[in-house]
């Protein structure tokens, strides 16, 4: 109980709220944008917490994490187009109601689902990753070892037909993560001579060149080859004035409940597992709603029930996907990959045992969590009004604008160009890789991950020489095991899939 | 790499430039010398092992591309100029930055890169793009400078 009064007092004061405010906002905004994504939001706020106290710094990052989640459903109401890609069940419902002659409903059932799903996964985490942490105290190097594979490998597999390319990624960020002081002898490696590579490459340039690049490269190539009106995109939503009836609304949901609850668990549950993330949370929360509901033929016509589910889907994800982070230092997808970084950056090693050597900060994730979300409600019901513009925002100005933040982002980090020459390379790995379309997210939790999985494998067999304990001590074995599985029934998916294509192509010949 | 004469395939050509990085990384794993006889696995064990991986999974992903016949695979088509001519005038912004300084390089890469990308080309348009440079390129060094504490680089081209 101490701990929690303690990060209370550490959260509540008045440069922290502003601070969390701010981040919202800019949470919201970017998500608003159709083609920015919460990660990128994430990633480009990631240099101006640098100088902040930890706290400070991973507060105000929860706060644009919360805010991104329920920023994608204004474009995808008003629009019909998904801010983020978590928004997409959102356009089934929050667009046909929006062209009744209800956006302001709409909007508001979106806001308010987002902030209840997002209150139950915050609960859910709060109440279990004190326990699987506790229980991650009992994981040797072997078990520690297997969850990075299992993360990886999951990760990677869930790319459906690209498990190849995904698992090549994850390989190669693996890799990249080897540059540098080796993490149990000291010894330098690959580093070309370069006294700036001696501590490895600064992963926030990575980051910040993989996911910022190529989608400011999609966005220039859409930009270019659309035509001037095409760009200043009309909406009679957007220029119009809309009446948002929030209290009427709350009233409106108070009957849904259920569906809230559901859905906020559906999420959280998604995005405690690896790989999965707020698009998956938001399709089977939308698709269990309409099982679940007396009227499932409305679903797609403008119903509240198929709002709800998408919006309180894809927040739930925000406090589910938290929960592998915080307790056991392992991220299961790109966002909460750099949120670790982000921990990481302010020397915080999240795991067990940041339970006990750091309490008080534990529980500063949570209050920020629960006040992130409370923040995000706040902002949305005053400022709504201004996200609707941002929609409208040209692309022509804001591309040039985050390329140039992602520059002075980069040479924050350490006051050093070499970063920023390190963010150009990966920018142009990153568009590649993704123009031959290359899963990025493995590759980053290759990154993060590499050296906690060396540094684990080293150990283990420093400790034990017996390669067998991998598959003899049962946590790593059963880890091991799913990851496999995992494996292999992507492996045979994909031997269907070639199977079946060479099957036509021999027709059609 | 030209299969009936087509356009090489992504996939390949990937799986190609894959294999060679691992490859490389292979021999520079193994000139790193282990001195601790109590760490069987070394500096080298990890990144060799990854890189057979690697190695592994770009045959694999070069067979597979050659192996389909379909069209499914992405192919080297043309050149999109707008993405390589947006590249050229962010790699001219980092080489220029620590020259030109933080404000003065920043309001040029924001006013070049917002014209090229405007299809709109009047002389308000340009007023626009300009204001937009100023107050951009002034609002983030502020920023940084006297809120974050982080020191971008300045003027510095006849030092």
């Amino acid at each position: 109980m101490e701990y929690l009064l303690e990060a209370f007092a550490q959260i509540f004061t008045l440069k922290v709220l502003g601070f969390m405010v701010l981040g919202s906002i800019w949470g919201i905004v970017a998500s608003a944008i159709p083609g920015f994504t919460i990660t990128m939001a994430v990633v480009l706020t990631l240099p101006f917490t640098f100088s902040m106290e930890p706290i400070v710094g991973i507060a105000t990052m929860i706060s644009v994490y919360v805010g991104g989640f329920s920023g994608g459903l204004i474009s995808a109401a008003l629009l019909g187009i998904p801010g983020t890609p978590s928004a997409i069940c959102t356009t089934f419902d929050a667009r046909p109601m929006a062209e009744k002659g209800e956006p302001g409903r709409a909007l508001s059932i979106g806001v308010l689902a987002s902030f209840f799903g997002g209150l139950v996964s915050i609960i859910v985490c709060i109440l279990t990753a004190g326990p699987i942490a506790k229980f991650g105290l009992r994981f040797g190097p072997w078990e520690m070892f297997s969850l990075i594979f299992f993360a990886l490998t999951l990760i990677a597999s869930l790319g459906g037909k690209a498990i190849v390319k995904g698992l090549l990624a994850g390989a190669f960020g693996l890799l990249i993560s080897t540059v540098g002081i080796d993490p149990v002898g000291g010894k330098l490696r690959f580093t070309m001579g370069l006294s700036q590579l001696a501590i490895g490459f600064a992963f926030l340039p990575i980051l910040i060149g993989l996911f910022a690049v190529p989608q400011m490269m999609k966005s220039i190539t859409k930009i270019r080859q659309s035509s001037g009106e095409d760009s200043e995109i009309s909406n009679s939503f957007i220029s119009g004035s809309i009446n948002i009836p929030w209290i009427k609304t709350l009233k409106e949901l108070s009957k849904h409940w259920v569906g809230i609850v559901r859905s906020g668990l559906i999420g959280c549950l998604v995005g405690a597992l690896p790989a999965a993330g707020g698009s998956i949370a938001t399709f089977l929360s939308y698709d269990q709603a309409k099982k679940f509901s007396k009227k499932p033929d409305e679903f797609g016509k403008g119903n509240i029930e198929g709002i709800i589910a998408s919006e309180a889907g894809n927040s739930g994800v925000a406090g589910g996907s938290l929960i592998p982070t915080i307790a056991l230092g392992i991220p299961g997808s790109a966002v909460t990959a750099i949120m670790l970084g982000a921990l990481m950056l302010h020397g915080i090693t999240p795991g067990p045992l940041l339970f006990k050597s750091q309490p008080v900060l534990v529980y500063g994730i949570y209050v920020s969590l629960i006040i992130g979300n409370i923040i995000m409600l706040l902002v949305q019901a005053l400022g709504m009004k201004a996200f609707i513009k941002v929609c409208n925002m040209p692309g022509d100005k804001i591309v040039p604008v985050v390329l140039m933040l992602c520059v002075a982002g980069s040479y924050a980090l350490n006051n050093r160009f070499f970063d920023v020459i390190v963010f150009s390379i990966f920018g142009v790995v990153g568009y590649l890789l993704s123009s031959a379309k290359v899963p990025l997210a493995p590759m980053v939790l290759g990154v993060i991950l590499g050296p906690l999985a060396e540094a684990n494998l080293r150990k283990a067999i420093m400790t034990d020489p017996n390669i067998m304990l991998f598959f003899t001590r049962p946590i790593s074995l059963v880890l091991i095991i799913i990851s496999i599985l995992s494996l292999l029934i992507s492996i045979y998916q994909l031997g269907k899939d070639l199977k079946k294509e060479q099957q036509i192509t021999s027709k059609s010949v | 790499m030209r299969r009936g004469g087509g356009v090489v395939k992504k996939d390949t050509l990937l799986g190609i430039v894959m294999a060679i990085f691992s490859v490389g990384m292979l021999i520079q794993s193994k000139q790193l010398v282990n001195e601790n006889k109590f760490d069987t696995i070394g500096p080298s064990g990890f990144p060799e092992g990854v890189s057979w991986i690697l190695l592994g999974l770009s045959i694999v992903l070069i067979l597979t591309s050659l192996l389909k016949r379909s069209v499914s695979s992405p192919k080297v088509t043309k050149i999109n100029w707008n993405v390589i001519f947006s590249f050229v005038i962010l790699f001219a912004y980092i080489i220029l930055l620590p020259y030109l300084g933080f404000i003065l390089a920043t309001f040029i890469f924001l006013w070049i890169l917002q014209v090229f990308l405007t299809r709109i080309r009047t002389l308000n348009s340009f007023l626009k793009i300009t204001l937009i440079s100023v107050i951009f390129s002034l609002v983030t060094f502020l920023l940084f400078e006297k809120v974050l504490q982080v020191f971008l680089p300045r003027f510095d081209l006849f030092l």
